[in-house]
């Protein structure tokens, strides 16, 4: 029945339908007739936990949902994690031809004619019982490496913001694919039926390089799988309340109008955008009450707010997401992305990414023990990094506490803490100079098939068919890095 | 003088197929002459000289064959069998060649049987010998099973499917050497073949050794001409097996890890788990998965009637397989104050559930006398409930939970007791409770591979 179902449910995607309007209109009333019943159904069944196209996971999920710390804009490796000592003897000198090789470089430093390479102004100390190398930018991860898998080995294959955001979240530099959390919403279904499935939260701070929403797009996925995105003030959502003279009731009897309509109308068109319309309609009448508890800090103990730091008195702020993280993690909202912005450092390096770390540290560290002490961290995946590295020569003149970084695609680090992964582990290396991955690289690609492998998902069995072939999110790329795997 | 003696010994087996043509041929012209008795006087004299031609072939054979046999390749009984037939045979030809020439009188009746035997003999000699050369299992490996079943054979041959699949019951020499060393190795090393005077066919002769001393070392690889003569140059002279295919990777990392790990019998799988390349070996050569599995894995359960689990959702119950084909349970709820009843419902599918998240549901202390009958538990959330020691007391017979949160419940140091009894457990969370540090201490030391997880506060 399920495959049968779900093949009608094929039959009726907006592609196939502008096809069969072109073959006449007796495709239309016969894909309506067979299909408007079946898709009632399958929008009822969304509410009562699942509802996502797989059913279950492929395999045991070790990870029922993910805390994406997205650090956008590039963090760079050599000043936070990927310790160089050797740098220090080449400091000021030409980075040598046989290191730089064929990689490529943007074309903000094609100008320069020298390529000085620079040490990190930070010093590195090794902490707990694995001995991560971290830098004194970040004290307070610094702490908690032991419950971190440090990977120093990423890689990917893009120069540039947009397009390596959209690499890192959607599996494409192009972008207009589905973002992680849509597919994740797409094949698991919900968790929680009075929030949303993929919660987005973008943090005041740190100016730099702006955000593009199809990063958490649904892409061509119904559309309802899109991250709904909490607004960064005050209010995460505007309107919850009911205007004046309404009651909850009476907005009920509204949607029940709406929605009737909306399925007149679909039964006629068969679009399913229409589903997702109604869906949308529903779970802003379940965000109503759901959503202000949820995004209340009010009665977190004192404790709490010292952990986080004191920012997480400023709504909007990325430590005070990190606290809503953890808050949307315990009401088992699957994917939860926070961005914090400003990493791009092309100038002005030393003090830009102390401002950074400094907005992020704590808060970052804060999340991992809180989550732990609750229990979460054995089923929340939490995710830390950028969309790319940065160049271990100088961009722009090198002064005695001066310099910037280019992007740099080459490598850089992320780290993965919680469900399912190696706690307390550093994974693959680079070179003396921090330039080209030497052991173990795991590209974007690899990345993102070990996250949905910890989630249960065969990466290469989650796909939907569009424009006569079938996506994933990997694409056809992509190996479960199974070293990391606890 | 040696290697002159074997050299020619070498040819032995040449030589062997003179008598055995001879004699069938002579055999031939007599059943020739006895069916047409008109020309039977004429074949006399070729007669004459095909048994002429055997007794004499089959003599330089039989000197050739102490040859060979002289220098030890070859020992044992079926040896001695093959030596007396191949006496005897020259012997009966013999008498049968003199009483043509009338030298013997006997009837021709009685020369008839002599010929007849003859040609028996030499079968049995050929036969024997071709055992000694190919092994004894040569002529029967590729029969048909029913052959197979008239000689005496069992039908089936060890192979790749007759491993067992608990890494436990799987061992090592039996199950993964034994089956190569049999195909590649037997024929020339068994108790009655001696090449090198070695037999392989026990651990036993193995530790013995050849002519160059012992073949096993046990612990030491590098010291074992077993494995040694397998990784050589395969173009030296001393690489083994000569000819036929040389052991597959496979083959030699097993070999390699066995010797290694003291080489004995009772050595089984379990022992390897853990090591990547023995593991991955194992399972892409012989499908056998040895990488340490959960219980939910370890323990398959059939499927539960979807009629249950629409009841369990129909009572609150979030419900979903914990893989598509792992069919325990995943059971939640968002329900706030979890009721008796709907408690009370799970034992419709006890067996089933193995993880079920209950945080922050109003459960009591009598609620967990029911999750007690949910015996198959792996991975239970009862944390921000207020339950206490009591409670959990009544949980102590879960045997497979494995991480049990209760953090922010009334639950004190006198858990663990409770804890110890459930022998799988491998974490759990005491955050906000009212355990004590050298409570916590004391849990430590008691249950040392536990890992209990407090918090930074409060």
């Amino acid at each position: 029945m399920k495959t049968h179902e779900s093949y009608i449910k094929k039959q009726t995607n907006r592609r196939d339908f502008l096809k069969k309007s072109g073959m006449g209109l007796g495709a239309i009333a016969l894909s309506s007739l067979f299909g408007t019943d079946l898709l009632a159904n399958a929008a009822v069944k969304a509410s009562n936990g699942g509802g996502g196209i797989l059913g279950t996971g492929h395999f045991p999920a070790k990870a029922k949902r993910i805390i994406y710390l997205f650090q956008s804009g590039g963090p760079s490796q050599i000043e936070t994690f990927d310790y160089k000592p050797i740098l220090k003897k080449w400091h000021g000198q030409e980075i040598p031809d046989s290191v730089r090789g064929t990689q490529r470089n943007s074309g903000m430093v094609a100008s320069q004619s020298t390529f000085p390479l620079v040490q990190s102004i930070y010093g590195f100390k090794q902490y707990g019982q694995s001995g991560a190398w971290v830098s004194e930018l970040f004290p307070h991860t610094a702490e908690i490496v032991d419950d971190l898998c440090i990977i120093k080995s990423m890689y990917t294959d893009a120069i540039n913001h947009e397009p390596a955001v959209m690499m890192m979240q959607t599996g494409s530099m192009i972008s207009g694919r589905p973002s992680i959390g849509s597919w994740l919403s797409y094949g698991l279904g919900s968790d929680n039926d009075n929030l949303p499935n993929f919660v987005v939260m973008t943090s005041h701070g740190g100016g730099g390089q702006p955000l593009n929403s199809l990063a958490w797009g649904a892409g061509f996925l119904p559309s309802h799988h899109q991250g709904v995105q909490f607004r960064s003030g005050e209010e995460p959502v505007l309107y919850l309340n009911n205007p004046h003279g309404i009651d909850r009731d009476d907005r009920r009897r509204a949607l029940d109008k709406i929605k009737a309509l909306n399925e007149h109308q679909h039964s006629i068109w068969g679009d399913p955008e229409i589903n997702s319309k109604i869906n949308q309609y529903e779970m802003a009448f379940r965000m109503q009450m759901s959503i202000p508890e949820t995004v209340d800090i009010s009665n977190e103990p004192d404790y709490i707010y010292e952990m986080y730091g004191d920012d997480v008195h400023r709504p909007g702020s990325y430590v005070r997401n990190c606290l809503l993280a953890r808050k949307l993690a315990e009401k088992d909202v699957k994917f939860i992305q926070l961005y914090h912005t400003g990493w791009d450092q092309h100038g002005g390096l030393p003090r830009g990414i102390k401002h950074q770390a400094q907005d992020t540290d704590q808060a970052n560290a804060a999340l991992i023990k809180d989550l732990k002490q609750r229990g979460l961290l054995e089923d929340t995946l939490v995710i830390w990094g950028g969309e790319f590295g940065r160049t271990s020569f100088s961009q722009g003149k090198l002064t005695a506490d001066n310099y910037g970084r280019d992007h740099h695609p080459g490598c850089f680090t992320m780290w993965m803490a919680g469900a399912g992964v190696k706690p307390g582990i550093v994974y693959g290396e680079t070179d003396d100079f921090s330039y080209n991955v030497i052991k173990d690289p795991v590209h974007v690609h690899d990345f993102q098939a070990t996250m949905m492998h910890l989630l249960g998902i065969d990466h290469e069995r989650l796909t939907y068919k569009y424009q006569g072939r079938r996506f994933r999110l990997t694409d056809v790329h992509g190996h479960v890095v199974n070293d990391i795997l606890a | 003088m040696d290697d002159i003696a074997i050299f020619l010994g070498r040819f032995h087996p040449l030589i062997v197929h003179l008598p055995i043509g001879f004699i069938l041929f002579a055999g031939i012209l007599e059943l020739w002459a006895w069916r047409d008795r008109s020309k039977s006087q004429g074949l006399q004299l070729p007669i004459k000289i095909a048994l002429f031609s055997t007794f004499a072939s089959g003599l330089i054979a039989v000197g050739l064959g102490f040859l060979l046999a002289s220098d030890g390749a070859y020992t044992g009984k079926t040896l001695d069998w093959h030596m007396w037939m191949g006496i005897a045979f020259c012997g009966i030809v013999f008498a049968a060649w003199l009483s043509k020439l009338q030298i013997l009188s006997l009837k021709e009746a009685f020369i008839n049987i002599l010929i007849v035997s003859a040609v028996l003999a030499v079968s049995i000699t050929g036969h024997l010998g071709g055992n000694l050369t190919h092994g004894s299992d040569y002529l029967t490996a590729y029969a048909p099973p029913f052959v197979k079943r008239v000689i005496g054979e069992s039908g089936t041959k060890l192979s790749h499917q007759s491993i067992p699949l608990q890494p436990d019951s799987v061992l090592i020499y039996t199950h993964l050497i034994q089956p190569f060393l049999s195909t590649k190795c037997y024929s020339c090393h068994n108790d009655e073949k001696k090449k090198g005077g070695l037999s392989m066919t026990s651990i036993a002769s193995l530790k013995k050794g050849g002519d160059t001393g012992t073949a096993l070392h046990p612990g030491d690889s590098h010291e074992s001409s077993i494995w040694k003569r397998v990784i050589m140059d395969p173009s030296s002279e001393k690489f083994m097996p000569p000819k036929g295919s040389p052991l597959s990777y496979a083959e030699v990392q097993i070999l390699q890890w066995w010797i290694d790990q003291a080489a004995d019998s009772t050595l089984t799988a379990a022992v390897a788990v853990g090591d990547v390349t023995f593991t991955r070996v194992l399972f892409t050569d012989y499908g056998i998965d040895i990488s340490p599995r959960p219980f939910i894995e370890r323990s398959p359960i059939a499927p539960i009637d979807d009629a249950i689990i629409s009841k369990l959702k129909t009572a609150g119950w979030q419900v979903r397989p914990i893989a598509q084909d792992i069919h325990y349970l995943d059971v939640s709820t968002s329900v706030t104050e979890v009721n008796d009843e709907m408690i009370q419902k799970l034992r419709m599918a006890k067996e089933h559930i193995t993880w079920l998240d209950l945080n922050n549901s109003h459960l009591s202390d009598s609620d967990l006398s029911f999750i007690s009958k949910l015996t198959n538990l792996t991975k239970l959330k009862l944390n921000n409930n207020p339950i206490s020691d009591k409670g959990i007391n009544l949980l102590s017979n879960l045997k497979h939970l494995e991480i049990l949160n209760l953090y922010g419940t009334a639950v004190s140091d006198d858990i663990l007791t409770a804890l110890k009894s459930m022998s799988a457990l491998e974490k759990v969370f005491i955050w906000q409770t009212n355990t004590t540090s050298e409570g916590i201490a004391n849990m430590k030391t008691s249950i040392p591979k536990l890992e209990i997880i407090g918090g930074t506060n409060g």
